[in-house]
């Protein structure tokens, strides 16, 4: 008996040591990374779920817009029911402005609940420049001579009837504006430049 | 509105287009004229209970939107909307001449080269003008001299060159024989015989009670101060001969069933297709340009109405195609009816129906070819699902006769070119693959 | 026969054409689609941002004028009231509806006499003054209300960036 008793003892405790650490693991001490990556995960599933309880409750009442039942879902914690009463009984408030609500058709993870946290390199890898985007390097060496011509040229603008010039009219007042703006920047940065080098001398 | 034949879409005169002209203080005045929710000329303007104006069509979609006045945000219903005729008019005639003094302010001025304008421009204008304008001199001048100059001065003679045509057409209206026009009909008689012509019912469309809409129009414009609105009037009549249209009442959604909503539409022949959303956006829409168009000056038949539906629903649905197929059987029952504008829907759909008989030609020779080469006729890409009276003409070996037209006619046994248009419409709902050409037309 | 919005589109296409205001130009991309516009907006002078010039893309409703369009900066814009994608938080693009317990008066909001150019031109004073009470760019917003220069020497530095000097 006693021999049994002792071996009981401390195969009890190690159970409980395990079961013990078990728990914790379970639900006290998850590493950083990993319960981000859970919260990360249930965030998603629950977008998933609101866009469901969304879609369902726009069938039932189309007056009322996306963003506004988003948002009471959200205070509701994704109670559909209590969403429901309170559009039927014209409780709805209106979201803040900062409240903005995930595109409908994209999956939820494209929009981070905290936008600051990303920096702005990050977000925009395409478009480097201006220069780049509208295909203006092989126009930059012209602009400096060309300058006066399209200054006098542009009492010209106004509307035309033509569908393709008006679009290449468009398309000149913008590169036009872009350049200016760059000849300028130059021009600043030059000054700054020389303003440096004569403080330094 | 000047080149509507080449490109209708992309021609919207614009109050800018005043700037860079003599006449750029009229940018401010066309702006008043203009709408603020749709930037276009008030078009049937309505004043709400807190005296803003919109359009009736902009001003009704707002207050069906949110209830409010899109200028002030003062909550205002339909109901309480007013018309605004005086501005109507306004607008009316300011759009009429619009167009010539354009023209007139683009052209450059003639006599700018004078040095000092003022003293010079009214001179060389004497020399050149002679007695005629002598004893206007006065008044001109000194109105040149508070606008830009010489300049200026051109437009305004234009303008009075234009009164006094002005008049004469007024005139051919009013002849001074004494008598009076019936504010409904405008028939002429004596003012006495006014009264019992109304009463009597002698009058096309006098008993109504709804004319009390159109009458104080008719009224005001009897007078001499409104004569302009004579001739635009008396050309609308024949038209729409004396027809008063009544205002729809709303529809709470909310409280109404499927079923009666169905039959709702079904009572107003516009079409129950669709999900329940669809339908009451649907009513809800024809309710709004129904309204609007009891509104205007010059109401657009119910056949345009319905193409306006169909146009908002295709733009509006996401799905392209259910715009389309429901637009084909919301134009049906319009295009059997008695008043369907047959021509207008000829010409539009021109080129369209010469396509198809050129195709239908075609298929025509091809099946000929093939009934010589086999016992077994095709069927004809354009009319792919044969109804019996097709069917009945092909045994009988009937289908080799006539051009394109009358081939088109004898296979469906309708005649004129616009009924013609109906079993390819029902071809498209049933067809598997369209034919390019009738997609083409549904797609316009 | 086309839609209202296309028409009332096409309208102010034509007097942004006839009459730009200063240091905005804004048009369709493509004639094709009405519905998507691209617009340049100059940087206000007297702030970092002067000298610099920014694409943002407006995407209209097909009810528009009843809904307003989004806006979204193309580049990359350092700002309290722009989220990190570029799209635009101003209360003139918000649909209406009154909340008289929120600072936004509904005169600030989205109404069908609005149109592009009161748009830009509200972006364009945005861009001057922020408006931290309700930030897009919750990390911008600190920086500016905190360390103003670092948030002009930001800005200033994207401004050359983007201009490829």
């Amino acid at each position: 008996m006693a021999n049994n008793e002792q071996v009981n003892v401390p195969s009890l405790l190690v159970i409980l040591a395990l079961s013990g650490l078990i728990v914790r693991y379970l639900f006290f001490s998850t590493p950083a990374s990993s319960r981000a990556q859970q919260q990360a995960s249930r965030e998603s599933s629950t977008a998933r779920n609101r866009e469901a309880a969304v879609q369902q409750l726009q069938q039932m009442f189309p007056q009322v817009d996306r963003r506004t039942l988003l948002w009471d879902l959200q205070r509701t914690g994704g109670n559909m029911a209590a969403t429901t009463d309170r559009v039927l009984a014209g409780r709805l408030e209106t979201p803040p402005q900062s409240f903005q609500p995930p595109p409908p058709p994209t999956p939820p993870a494209a929009q981070a609940p905290s936008p600051a946290a990303s920096a702005p390199a990050e977000v925009k890898p395409a478009a480097p420049d201006l220069i780049t985007r509208y295909q203006l390097q092989d126009k930059l060496a012209v602009t400096a001579t060309k300058t006066q011509e399209t200054e006098s040229g542009k009492g010209a603008k106004g509307w035309s009837t033509n569908k393709e010039e008006r679009q290449s009219l468009l398309q000149k007042r913008r590169d036009q504006m872009i350049l200016e703006a760059r000849r300028k920047m130059e021009a600043k940065i030059a000054a700054e430049k020389e303003k440096a080098g004569a403080a330094a001398s | 509105m000047e080149q509507l034949t080449s490109e209708p879409n992309y021609d919207v005169p614009d109050s800018t287009d005043w700037l860079n002209t003599p006449l750029s203080a009229l940018m401010p005045v066309e702006q008043a004229f203009r709408c603020h929710v749709c930037k276009d000329f008030y078009n049937s303007p309505m004043l709400t209970s807190c005296n803003h104006t919109f359009c009736s069509l902009c001003i009704r979609r707002c207050l069906s939107v949110d209830g409010k006045c899109p200028l002030c945000r003062k909550t205002d219903q339909e109901s309480r909307l007013r018309g605004n005729w005086a501005l109507r008019e306004a607008v009316d005639c300011f759009k009429e001449c619009r167009a010539s003094i354009l023209e007139f302010a683009r052209k450059p001025a003639p006599v700018t080269t004078a040095a000092s304008p003022k003293r010079k421009a009214a001179e060389v204008e004497d020399s050149e003008d002679g007695a005629e304008r002598t004893p206007k001199r006065p008044r001109r001048s000194t109105r040149s001299s508070r606008s830009r100059g010489a300049e200026a001065t051109p437009a305004l003679s234009q303008e009075e060159v234009y009164s006094p045509q002005r008049s004469e057409v007024a005139d051919e209206y009013i002849p001074d024989d004494g008598l009076v026009a019936c504010p409904i009909c405008w028939e002429r008689m004596k003012l006495q015989a006014v009264d019992r012509h109304i009463s009597t019912g002698s009058c096309p469309g006098a008993p109504q009670p709804q004319s009390q809409l159109q009458a104080p129009i008719s009224n005001g414009a009897s007078t001499r101060s409104t004569q302009q609105n004579f001739p635009s009037t008396s050309k609308a009549k024949p038209q729409h001969p004396a027809k008063v249209l009544e205002h729809l009442p709303a529809l709470n959604y909310s409280m109404i069933k499927d079923q009666p909503l169905r039959k709702k539409l079904a009572e107003l022949h516009i079409s129950t297709y669709g999900p329940r959303q669809l339908l009451e956006q649907r009513h809800k829409e024809w309710v709004t340009i129904w309204n609007a168009n009891c509104d205007s000056a010059h109401p657009k038949t119910r056949t345009e109405l319905l193409r306006d539906l169909e146009t908002w629903e295709r733009t509006m649905s996401s799905a392209a195609r259910t715009g389309t197929l429901y637009g084909t059987q919301a134009a049906l029952p319009q295009v059997k009816d008695k008043n369907f504008d047959g021509a207008s829907w000829a010409t539009s759909h021109d080129s369209s129906f010469k396509d198809l008989i050129a195709k239908a030609r075609q298929t025509k020779k091809q099946a000929e070819q093939k009934a010589k080469e086999a016992s077994e006729p095709e069927l004809a890409p354009v009319v792919q699902q044969p109804n019996e009276r097709e069917m009945a003409h092909r045994e009988s070996g009937s289908i080799d006769n006539g051009g394109g037209n009358r081939y088109h006619n004898e296979i469906i046994g309708f005649d004129g070119a616009a009924d013609f248009a109906i079993p390819v419409t029902n071809n498209r709902a049933d067809q598997a693959q369209p034919s390019p050409a009738a997609d083409s037309w549904l797609l316009k | 026969m086309s839609s209202s919005a296309h028409r009332r589109l096409l309208q102010e296409y034509r007097a942004l054409t006839n009459n730009p205001p200063d240091g905005i130009t804004a048009g369709p991309v493509s004639e094709d689609d009405f519905l998507h516009w691209e617009a340049l907006i100059q940087g206000p002078e007297g702030t970092p941002f002067e000298g610099g010039v920014f694409p943002a893309e407006l995407r209209f409703p097909r009810d528009y004028p009843l809904a307003p369009p989004t806006m979204k900066f193309l580049g990359e814009v350092w700002h309290p009231n722009v989220y990190p994608s570029g799209l635009v938080c101003i209360s003139i693009l918000h649909a209406p509806g009154d909340d008289p317990n929120h600072y936004e008066h509904a005169s600030e909001r989205w109404s069908p006499i609005q149109s592009v150019e009161k748009i830009l031109i509200s972006v364009m004073s945005m861009l001057a003054e922020p408006n931290d009470e309700s930030p897009a760019n919750v990390e911008a917003a600190k920086q500016w209300r905190d360390r103003r220069d670092e948030y002009e020497a930001k800005v200033r530095d994207g401004v050359r960036r983007s201009l490829g000097l």
